[in-house]
C-alpha cells in the first residue's frame, strides 16, 4: 500500500507539469522523445514520397494496413468476431471473417496469430483453430481435431504450437499440441504442466525454443516451459512467480515475464513480479518484486526506448522506464482496461482496449506514451481481447 | 354425447371464465380447500389468468411451455428443455415467485425457479397473478406469481388417469394420476416422468443440437381430512431431473445437471363461528449438481433447506369488511462447493383487509414488515381496488411497494459473493379494464414499474465478478388478453389471444433490457365438433436484444402448432387419442441467441380414463 500512495504522487506531479508547460516543452522532459523527434522528421521526409510507391503496389485485400482486433463475444452461447479498423480511412468493420465467409468464427475467440499471408485464429470454446488469409480474410483451413481449449498458438518454420488447457478442471491433461502446416492437422501432443497460456518461439538459434507461459488457468501455476522446437521435447521448466500472465521480448534470448502473483480471494495472496528469463541457460533474474494486493498484468515494452515498459494495475495503464529506480513509473492512465498492445513502429502507440460490461460492444483507445495523450479510439466487438497489426 | 357436451362447456367456460370470480373460501370449510387461499381472497384489484387443464395438456412437456403460449410472460430457454427463466412484465429472473399451494419455492441460490424443473401435470390448479405481491408472497413477487395449487376437495371421486405420450426425438412422456375421495377424506398420487433425446435438427445448418437429452420424474401425492370444525391436510411433491446441457451453434458441450428438490406442507385449519385459523408447517429442499464434464465424476453442488412455520387468522368482521393476520417464519440453510455454509431467519408479519363498500366497489390493503434479516428489513404494503362499473365494464386498480432479497449465491458465491448487499425494491401501479359482453371477454392492463438497487454481477476492476446494488430499471406496458366463443349446432369454436407491449428500461444505459421482447403474441383457435376437437397454436415473439448497448438481438419469429384429437365413446374404458405437430411450418427460430429450437415436430399421446 506504500508504494499505491507513491504512484499516486507521482502521477499528480506529472499531470501539473502538463497543465502549466507547453506540450513541446514537456516532451522534452522525456528521454524517448529524442528518438521519436527525428523519426517524426524521417516520416515527413519519406511519408511524403511513399505514396507514390503505393499505387504501384497491388493491394493485397481489404484488410491491408490497419489494425485486427480479436472480441471475444459474449460469455455462453454466441460468436467471437473480429474487427478491422482501417489506418488510411480511420473506418472500423467488424464481423470481417463473418462478412467475408457467411458463417460464425466460433465461440469466444481467444487469441491470433499472423504469419506470412495467413492468420491463425484460435478459437477457445469451439476447439478450433480457423485459418484465413490475413488480407482478404478468406478461410483457408480449419483445424478441430486433436483440440481441447485452446488458447494461443505460435509458429516457427512449418510447425505450429498451440497451448491447451483441456479439461479446466484437471490438472492434469494440459498439452501443447504440434500443428503441421503443411496438412493443417494436429501431429503431435506433449504433455505440460496446468494452465498453459501464451506461447512464444525465441529467436535466438534459428527460433530453436518454444516457450509456455504457465498462468495456471482457474487455478494457479509459476512455471515457464522450454520445448525443442525440433524434436518436440519439454526440455526444462523454469520457476518464476505466481501466476506469469504476459511477457515482452528484450533480446534475441531474453525475456521479461510479467507474474500477477495470487490473487487475494485465492486465500494464499502472493506478490506481483517480473522476472527476467535468460534463455541462453535458462537462469531467472527477479527484476521488480510488488507489493502485496498489486496484481500486475499485460506487461508490453519497447527496450529500444529506454526500456520502457508499460503494464496495467486494476485496470490502469503504468508507464515505467527499465527498473534502475522504484520511481521510475512515469504516469498512470486511469481506466478499467482488459489489455495492451505496443506497436512499436516508427510511432509507439499503445492500444489499450476496453470490454466494458462484457457484454457490449468494446473499445479501443490508442494512446500516444512518447506524448502521453489519446491520440484517438474506436468502437469494437465484445470483449476485445487482442490487437494485432496487419501491416 | 351429453357427456361429451359436459365436457366441452366446461373446458369452455374455464377458458371463458371472468377472471373476477371469486372463491369465498374463508367463511366455511368448502368441499374444496387450496391452501392458497390469498391469492383469490385478497386480490380484487389483480388480474387472475386461469390456466385450465385442457390448455396445460396442450403442451405437457414442460410448464415454460404451458406458459409460453398461453401467457404474455416471456421466456429465455436456454436451448430446449434446457435451464428457463421468466420475465413478466419486462422483470429480470428473480423476480417471478413460483408459489407452491401457497408457498415461494424460488431456489433460495439463484433467486429463481427454473420453469424446465416444475412437472405442468402435476396439479390440479396452475393461476398466472399479475402485479406484485410481495405483501402477501415474499421475496420475488414482483413481476407476478405463478401458483401452483393441488386443490383437496371432500366430494366422493374415484378416478384414475393414464396418460402415455411418444414422439419426435424419442420424447416419452407417461402420466399417471389417481383419486380416491369422499365426504370425510381425500388422497391423490401422481407420477409425471419424460424424457427426449432432444437431438433435432437445426434448420439450415449441418448441425444437430447435440448433448440435449433431458429426463425428469414428478411424484405428487396430496392428502386430505375433514373433521366437524377443522380439516388436515398433507401436500407433498419429489422431483428429480437429470440433464445434459446441450451445445450450441457455435460451442460443443459436455455438461450436466441434475436437480432435486422435495417439498412437504402440513396445514391443520379450524374454524371458530367468524374465525378460521390455519397453522403451517413446510420443509423446502433443493439440490443441484453441475458436472463441467459428464464423464467424469467431478461436480459442484448447491442446496438449500428451508423450514417454514405460518399462522393465519382469518376473521369476517361482518359481511362487508373481512381481515386476515399472518405471522410467518422461516429458516434457510444453505451450502454447496461455492457457497459456505450460512443461514437465515426471517420473521414476517402480514395484515390483510378487504372490504366491499358497496355492491359495485371494494378495495384491499395488505401489509407486511419483516424482521430478523441482516439486510434492511423491508417494510411493503399493496392497496387495491375493484370497481363493477357496468354490467359490462370493471375496473381495477392496484399499486404496491416490492421486493427480492439477495439470494445465498449473491451473498455468498466464493468467490465474488457480496454479504453487503440490500434487497432489490420496485414500486409499481397498475390499471385494469374488463370488458365482457356475452360471449366475449377483452381485458386490457396497463403497468408501470420502478425498481431500484437491482443486483447485477459486473466485473470490479481486478476482473473479478462481483453483485452491487447497482442497476435501475423502468418498466411499463399494455397487456390485451380477449378470449370469445361460438357455438352453433354441434359445432363449438373458441379463441383465445394475449398481446403485451413492454418496454424496459435500463435507466444507466437508456436501453432496452436485454432478452425482453416488446411485443408477445398467443393465439389460440380451438374446434370441437362430436368426438372431435382440433386446435391451432401460434407464438408470436418480438426481436430481444441480447448486448446491453442493444447491438446484438435474436430476431423476431412466429411458431404455429396443431393438434387433432379424437375421444372413442366406451362407457367402461374411455379413450382418447391424439396426435400434435410442433412448429408445422417448420421455421428456424432461437428463443436465446446462437441456440436454435426444434424443427417440426409430431407428438402422439393415448388417455385412458377409469
Amino acid at each position: 500500500m506504500k508504494r499505491a500512495s507513491k504512484i499516486i504522487t507521482i502521477k499528480r506531479t506529472v499531470f501539473s507539469e502538463q497543465q502549466v508547460t507547453n506540450l513541446s516543452n514537456s516532451l522534452g522532459h522525456l528521454k524517448l522523445l529524442k528518438k521519436i523527434t527525428y523519426l517524426f522528421i524521417a516520416t515527413i521526409i519519406f511519408g511524403s514520397c511513399s505514396s507514390d510507391d503505393d499505387v504501384n503496389n497491388e493491394r493485397l485485400g481489404d484488410y491491408e494496413n490497419g489494425v485486427l482486433v480479436t472480441n471475444e463475444g459474449p460469455f455462453g452461447t454466441g460468436t467471437g468476431t473480429i474487427s478491422f479498423y482501417n489506418k488510411e480511412t480511420n473506418i472500423v468493420e467488424n464481423n470481417i471473417y463473418q462478412n467475408v465467409n457467411n458463417k460464425e468464427l466460433g465461440n469466444i475467440v481467444q487469441s491470433m496469430f499472423l504469419t506470412g499471408n495467413l492468420a491463425y485464429i484460435v478459437v477457445n470454446n469451439s476447439n478450433r483453430i480457423v485459418i484465413v488469409n490475413r488480407y482478404t480474410f478468406e478461410e483457408v483451413a480449419i483445424i478441430e481435431e486433436g483440440l481441447n481449449n485452446p488458447r494461443y498458438i505460435t509458429i516457427s518454420g512449418s510447425k505450429g504450437f498451440v497451448t491447451n488447457w483441456g479439461d479446466p478442471f484437471d490438472n492434469n491433461d494440459d498439452f501443447v499440441a504440434v500443428i503441421d502446416l503443411s496438412i493443417n492437422e494436429v501431429v503431435s501432443t506433449i504433455p505440460v504442466s496446468f494452465g498453459p497460456e501464451k506461447i512464444i518461439k525465441r529467436i535466438a538459434n534459428n527460433e530453436d525454443k518454444i516457450i509456455v507461459l504457465h498462468q495456471g488457468g482457474y487455478d494457479y501455476n509459476n512455471v515457464i516451459s522450454v520445448i525443442n522446437r525440433d524434436s518436440n521435447i519439454l526440455e526444462t521448466e523454469i520457476e518464476v512467480g505466481d501466476v506469469p500472465n504476459s511477457f515482452h521480448r528484450t533480446s534475441d534470448s531474453k525475456l521479461l515475464v510479467m507474474c500477477g502473483g495470487k490473487p487475494d480471494f485465492s486465500g494464499e495472496e502472493t506478490q506481483g513480479s517480473i522476472f527476467e528469463i535468460n534463455l541462453e541457460d535458462n537462469t531467472t533474474l527477479l527484476k521488480e518484486e510488488f507489493n502485496l494486493g498489486v496484481h500486475p498484468s499485460s506487461l508490453v515494452g519497447d527496450t529500444l526506448n529506454d526500456n520502457l515498459i508499460i503494464y496495467l494495475i486494476n485496470g490502469d495503464i503504468h508507464y515505467h522506464f527499465g527498473f534502475d529506480t522504484p520511481d521510475s513509473l512515469i504516469e498512470i492512465t486511469e481506466g478499467s482496461f482488459y489489455s495492451l498492445t505496443l506497436h512499436t513502429d516508427i510511432f509507439l502507440n499503445l492500444y489499450a482496449s476496453d470490454a466494458g460490461d462484457f457484454n457490449s460492444n468494446g473499445e479501443i483507445k490508442v494512446y500516444s506514451p512518447d506524448t502521453l495523450s489519446e491520440i484517438k479510439s474506436f468502437s469494437v466487438g465484445i470483449i476485445p481481447g487482442g490487437v494485432y497489426f496487419n501491416d | 354425447m351429453k357427456n361429451l357436451f359436459v365436457f366441452i362447456s366446461s373446458f369452455l367456460l374455464l377458458c371463458a371464465t371472468p377472471l373476477y370470480a371469486q372463491l369465498d373460501s374463508i367463511q366455511q370449510l368448502d368441499e374444496v380447500i387450496i391452501n392458497d387461499i390469498r391469492l383469490k381472497d385478497y386480490a380484487e384489484g389483480y388480474k387472475l389468468t386461469n390456466i385450465s387443464d385442457t390448455l396445460i395438456k396442450m403442451n405437457s412437456a414442460s410448464l415454460t411451455d404451458v406458459l409460453r403460449y398461453n401467457s404474455t410472460i416471456y421466456f429465455k430457454e436456454n436451448g430446449y428443455g434446457m435451464v428457463s427463466s421468466a420475465s413478466f412484465r419486462g422483470t429480470n429472473a428473480s423476480q417471478t415467485a413460483v408459489i407452491w399451494n401457497g408457498i415461494s419455492i424460488n431456489s433460495n441460490l439463484t433467486g429463481q425457479t427454473d420453469f424446465n424443473t416444475i412437472s405442468p401435470t402435476s396439479f390440479s390448479d396452475i393461476t398466472i397473478r399479475s402485479g406484485g405481491g410481495s405483501t402477501q408472497y415474499g421475496s420475488g413477487a414482483v413481476g407476478g406469481s405463478i401458483h401452483l395449487n393441488n386443490a383437496i376437495s371432500f366430494k366422493k371421486i374415484n378416478q384414475n388417469n393414464i396418460r402415455l405420450q411418444y414422439g419426435s426425438f424419442s420424447i416419452f412422456e407417461g402420466n399417471v394420476k389417481t383419486i380416491q375421495s369422499n365426504e370425510r377424506m381425500y388422497f391423490d398420487l401422481g407420477v409425471d416422468f419424460i424424457s427426449s433425446e432432444n437431438d433435432y435438427k437445426y434448420i439450415g445448418l449441418d448441425q444437430k443440437n447435440e448433448n440435449g437429452e433431458f429426463s425428469r420424474l414428478n411424484v405428487s401425492a396430496n392428502t386430505g381430512f375433514k373433521f366437524k370444525k377443522s380439516a388436515l391436510t398433507w401436500n407433498t411433491n419429489y422431483f428429480i431431473s437429470d440433464r445434459n446441457f446441450s451445445g450450441s451453434i457455435t460451442a460443443p458441450s459436455s455438461d450436466n445437471y441434475k436437480d432435486v428438490s422435495t417439498r412437504n406442507l402440513v396445514s391443520w385449519k379450524t374454524r371458530e363461528s367468524k374465525m378460521v385459523s390455519t397453522i403451517k408447517g413446510a420443509h423446502l429442499f433443493e439440490r443441484y449438481r453441475y458436472f463441467p464434464d459428464k464423464n467424469k465424476s467431478l461436480f459442484f453442488e448447491g442446496k438449500s433447506n428451508t423450514f417454514l412455520g405460518d399462522y393465519q387468522l382469518d376473521y369476517k368482521i361482518n359481511n362487508k369488511l373481512k381481515i386476515s393476520s399472518i405471522l410467518n417464519y422461516s429458516y434457510i440453510k444453505a451450502d454447496g462447493s461455492n457457497v459456505s455454509d450460512n443461514e437465515r431467519n426471517t420473521l414476517a408479519a402480514i395484515f390483510l383487509l378487504n372490504h366491499q363498500v358497496t355492491e359495485k366497489l371494494s378495495y384491499g390493503v395488505n401489509l407486511r414488515q419483516e424482521f430478523l434479516n441482516d439486510f434492511d428489513n423491508p417494510f411493503l404494503f399493496a392497496i387495491d381496488s375493484k370497481y363493477e362499473a357496468t354490467a359490462w365494464y370493471n375496473l381495477k386498480l392496484n399499486a404496491s411497494k416490492n421486493y427480492r432479497v439477495p439470494t445465498f449465491n449473491d451473498l455468498y458465491w466464493d468467490v465474488g459473493g457480496n454479504s453487503a448487499l440490500e434487497p432489490e425494491t420496485s414500486y409499481q401501479a397498475e390499471i385494469g379494464n374488463i370488458f365482457h359482453w356475452k360471449d366475449f371477454q377483452i381485458d386490457i392492463n396497463g403497468f408501470y414499474i420502478a425498481s431500484k438497487d437491482l443486483i447485477k454481477w459486473q466485473p470490479s476492476d481486478s476482473g473479478l465478478w462481483m453483485p452491487e446494488n447497482i442497476s435501475e430499471t423502468e418498466n411499463y406496458g399494455l397487456e390485451v388478453s380477449g378470449n370469445y366463443f361460438i357455438n352453433f349446432k354441434e359445432h363449438l369454436i373458441s379463441v383465445n389471444a394475449n398481446y403485451s407491449y413492454t418496454s424496459a428500461t435500463d435507466k444507466e444505459k437508456d436501453k432496452q433490457l436485454i432478452y425482453v421482447p416488446f411485443h408477445k403474441i398467443t393465439g389460440l383457435l380451438n374446434y370441437n365438433f362430436k368426438q372431435f376437437s382440433g386446435y391451432y397454436q401460434i407464438l408470436y415473439n418480438g426481436k430481444v436484444f441480447t448486448t446491453t448497448d442493444n447491438n446484438g438481438i435474436v430476431e423476431a419469429y412466429s411458431v404455429s402448432n396443431f393438434g387433432l384429437e379424437y375421444q372413442i365413446k366406451n362407457k367402461l374404458l374411455p379413450i382418447k387419442l391424439g396426435i400434435k405437430i410442433n412448429n408445422i411450418f417448420d421455421i428456424y427460430y432461437e428463443n436465446v441467441a446462437y441456440r436454435p429450437m426444434p424443427n417440426r415436430n409430431i407428438q402422439t399421446f393415448i388417455n385412458f380414463k377409469f
